[in-house]
């Protein structure tokens, strides 16, 4: 996205949170917790508040609800000041999420999911149909309506408690570590569902996490915030991985910065490799014959719904007494097209001959990507931030040179 | 043993009449405190000096002999009723209250800050949030209350209480003759029994009105 873009969409994009010169001190301190912040945040996108423990981005979230009540400054949701209305009904235009997602145990998930509707005087109907609806989006079995908290996996909690923030449909969701308590594998999982949920539902989104890896992977924006909430940094996580504003920022993304930015791209933007395919109910001869014309020693073999099956090589294809369902190796290292680089570099890394194929949503066969085709494209990409400047002062005169 | 079956089938009214009364009191002075006990809880959970103060009080009342105590109050109360239920009421306050604050207290403080994080106000999360998943430990309570009442509550006949205290002191008073073991046992047993019932009662109480998804 070139700089001329970007600042088109942020005029067009209404705030939907602005935090103007908001403090706390918390009774019996000298220091402020929270020093003088002032933010917007605009309709639609993720902003993940990120920082050292203690820098004050739970407190700033919670201002947000006012879970806890500002000492001074002012807080507008849609243009309109709520620094002074009643806090319940405050909350209740804004979904909450915390670490320990916080279930009522004594409560079936409907009910749970039920909390605010019921509180806002919905009819038992539309509740029901809400329930429904949202138990679809995260992807929980209906069958679960009336089962209790305490009969559900870690990550099935989370779901609920991410339906139960948006049951009412609030414009705004305050996410605390919303993935902090889960396992690795399951957070990961979680992470991409819910980015694909918000790609759906486009809420405004507040997100405090203390992991800039997660503040990367989620952040349309991200605030790098120091002691007292001052804002070190305020971007893109492109523009912040790239461009950090000072040594407190690059301290904090620490090392490792070009490969975090691996995660910002997906494999389907990047070209994928010449290799050659064939079916596994083609003949021997067939098979070898499309090995000979390309330069590789492999081919890969897909079965009749285009699926990935088995890499053979030049000596197995050979055999012909061996079937091509048994010859060769299994084909494992398969990611989506919608895989972030890094993880299809993680991937590359534990495959056979460093490469990984790409599949669409269905599994179906798009293309195969290796090492040198990654590199190609990360190489492209820092050209590309070289240039930019030059491209952006092209488009300013109107010099379009594409 | 023969002897107290045969007291036992002839006196059944006069026995099954003074358990009906001993029933009545220990249930008037536990319905009592289950309101002061669980109010008092409730107002003090959250502020540590006021729950400590609360709790040594009504320790305090546990450690009076109740010989003593339902003598005070004969000059205050008369006699009957009104002594025997002020007096277990003192008694029957502590596990309640303790119990009360215990439970409140046990609440996971993530579940009461996304109950606040959602809107409910103060008295929407004491109702519908904090009392229910206290509630097990209340109820718990509650029956620690109903044994300590039910023994005590026998003592209540010196100040002309109603219940089974009136064949213990009135056997008690006979000792030597036939009929005063009978009289003794005969108001233990109503006692023990009694104990049971009410026992098994607040038992199945507290599983049907205890959500499914807290029970062990």
């Amino acid at each position: 996205m070139t700089e001329e873009a970007t600042t088109d969409e942020e005029q067009t994009a209404e705030t939907m949170i602005r935090l103007e010169k908001l403090s706390k001190v918390f009774p019996g301190q000298d220091e402020p917790a929270v020093d003088d912040l002032s933010m917007d945040i605009y309709e639609g996108e993720i902003v993940v508040l990120v920082g050292p423990s203690g820098c004050g981005k739970t407190t700033t979230m919670k201002m947000i609800n006012r879970l806890i009540e500002p000492s001074s400054g002012r807080i507008f949701l849609q243009g309109e000041d709520v620094t002074k209305v009643n806090s319940d009904k405050l909350r209740r235009r804004i979904g909450y999420v915390i670490q320990q997602i916080g279930l009522f145990p004594h409560m079936t998930i409907a009910d749970n999911i039920a909390t605010v509707p019921k509180m806002l005087g919905w009819d038992k109907e539309r509740t029901s149909r809400r329930i429904d609806e949202l138990l679809e989006t995260v992807g929980i079995d209906n069958s679960y309506r009336d089962r209790y908290p305490k009969e559900l996996s870690g990550g099935q909690r989370q779901r609920i408690g991410v339906a139960r923030a948006m049951a009412a449909d609030p414009p705004v969701l305050l996410m605390d570590e919303p993935f902090g308590a889960i396992d690795p594998i399951t957070r990961d999982r979680l992470q991409d569902e819910f980015l694909r949920l918000q790609r759906e539902i486009k809420k405004t989104i507040v997100f405090v996490t203390h992991d800039i890896d997660e503040a990367v992977k989620m952040g349309d924006r991200i605030a790098i915030l120091k002691q007292q909430s001052k804002i070190a940094q305020y971007d893109t996580p492109e523009n912040i991985l790239t461009d950090p504003a000072d040594d407190f920022v690059r301290d904090f993304i620490g090392t490792g910065a070009s490969i975090k930015r691996l995660s910002l791209s997906t494999v389907s933007e990047i070209e994928t490799a010449d290799w050659p395919v064939a079916r596994l109910t083609d003949s021997h001869d067939e098979v070898r014959e499309k090995m000979r014309s390309s330069s590789r020693d492999h081919v890969l073999l897909l079965d009749e719904q285009n699926k990935p099956g088995r890499w053979v090589g030049k000596e197995e294809v050979q055999q012909d007494d061996t079937p091509l369902e048994e010859s060769g190796r299994p084909a494992v290292a398969i990611v989506e097209g919608t895989a972030s680089l890094y993880k299809t570099l993680d991937t590359m890394i534990t495959s056979f001959k460093g490469s990984a194929i790409v599949v669409d949503e269905e599994g179906r066969y798009q293309g195969v990507v290796d090492f040198d085709t990654v590199l190609e494209a990360t190489n492209a990409m820092h050209s590309s931030e070289e240039g930019r400047e030059e491209t952006a002062q092209d488009l300013q005169t109107g010099d379009d040179g594409r | 043993m023969g002897g107290f079956l045969e007291y036992l089938s002839l006196n059944w009214d006069h026995v099954v009449e003074l358990a009906i009364g001993h029933a009545i009191v220990v249930a008037i002075s536990l319905a009592i405190d289950v309101v002061i006990g669980v109010s008092l809880g409730v107002l003090v959970f959250r502020r540590e000096r006021a729950a400590n103060v609360a709790l040594a009080i009504t320790s305090t009342f546990l450690t009076i002999p109740s010989f003593a105590l339902f003598g005070i109050f004969i000059p205050i109360f008369g006699l009957g009723y009104p002594p025997t239920v002020v007096a277990l009421v003192m008694y029957g306050l502590l596990p309640i209250l303790r119990n009360t604050v215990a439970g409140l207290r046990s609440v996971d403080p993530a579940v009461a800050e996304s109950a606040q994080g959602m809107g409910m106000n103060a008295s929407q999360r004491l109702l519908r949030i904090e009392l229910p998943l206290a509630w097990p430990v209340i109820i718990a309570g509650v029956r620690v209350s109903t044994m300590l009442l039910m023994g005590i509550a026998a003592i209540a006949a010196i100040v002309g209480g109603p219940g089974l205290g009136e064949d213990i002191f009135s056997g008690l008073a006979r000792v030597g003759s036939v009929i005063a073991l009978d009289l003794v046992l005969g108001g233990i047993l109503g006692i023990v029994v009694l104990a049971l019932l009410f026992d098994t009662f607040f038992n199945v109480l507290g599983k049907l009105t205890t959500s499914r998804g807290i029970r062990d």
